[in-house]
């Protein structure tokens, strides 16, 4: 979804971005294979993000695949997020971001499609 | 592939209380861009994105999104140049039944993405804009 452009601020060689999003409406579809392949119709749903890619960086990688037509540069770092959603009949709430787990965070500057020049 | 995460999507594909359960909301969410996405593409007019050529495919269906990592394809648009981010990341929370008043504890797991930078719209004209993948 298009978000404004100031939901997002990114130093990606440094590791840091963030992004929030508030009060973003949306469709809750109630599960991963129904969201796929939507069996149900989703319901109406409104939610908020706050994002932040924290850092330290702990690796970098200058990538140029040509089989997938992308290139750039990119970090990987680490990130943490507090969210809220809510329906008609649920909410949720997360908690503080501070207690959120990064499995894999990844910043970066990229080229695809017609930007990719293959070098 | 080389750096690539093992997505919680793959992971709750073969999980059924897992996907039943807390992170519901959160995948379902994440996953309703990529049909929006595509359904966006009808317009030729239109100066939405385009998606991504390729994709991961499941039940014969393409979905113009890869499964995200380090070293991957983590736009799901095309015709990008710009800033790109992504995260997975998992927590805690509370879930209420907004009819009861029930509570209870729940996980969740996420895929967030972000890109800003400039693009070529569907109509073929070219901009700046900042797309979440939510």
């Amino acid at each position: 979804m298009q978000v404004a452009d100031n939901a997002v601020t990114a130093q990606p060689g440094a590791g840091r971005a963030s992004l929030a999003v508030e009060n973003a409406a949306m469709f809750d579809f109630f599960s991963i294979p129904n969201a796929l392949f939507r069996f149900v119709p989703g319901v109406p749903a409104h939610a908020s993000f706050d994002l932040i890619w924290t850092g330290p960086v702990t690796d970098r990688k200058s990538i140029s695949d040509k089989a997938t037509g992308f290139e750039g540069e990119f970090v990987a770092t680490r990130a943490t997020m507090g969210w809220s959603a809510q329906t008609d009949a649920f909410s949720f709430v997360s908690d503080a971001a501070s207690t959120s787990h990064s499995v894999a965070a990844v910043l970066g500057t990229e080229r695809n499609g017609r930007f990719f020049r293959g070098t | 592939m080389g750096g690539r995460h093992r997505h919680f999507w793959e992971r709750a594909l073969t999980r059924r209380t897992f996907v039943k359960g807390a992170a519901g909301l959160a995948g379902a969410v994440a996953a309703s861009d990529l049909l929006g996405t595509t359904a966006a593409l009808a317009s030729a007019g239109s100066s939405a994105p385009k998606p991504i050529p390729g994709g991961f495919t499941v039940g014969g269906i393409q979905f113009h999104t890869f499964f995200p990592g380090f070293g991957v394809e983590n736009s799901s648009i095309t015709d990008f140049d710009g800033a790109i981010g992504f995260a997975d990341v998992q927590g805690t929370g509370t879930g209420t039944d907004r009819l009861t008043g029930q509570s209870e504890t729940l996980l969740f797991d996420s895929d967030m993405r972000f890109m800003r930078g400039v693009y070529v719209g569907q109509d073929g004209g070219v901009r700046r804009g900042t797309f979440a993948f939510v």
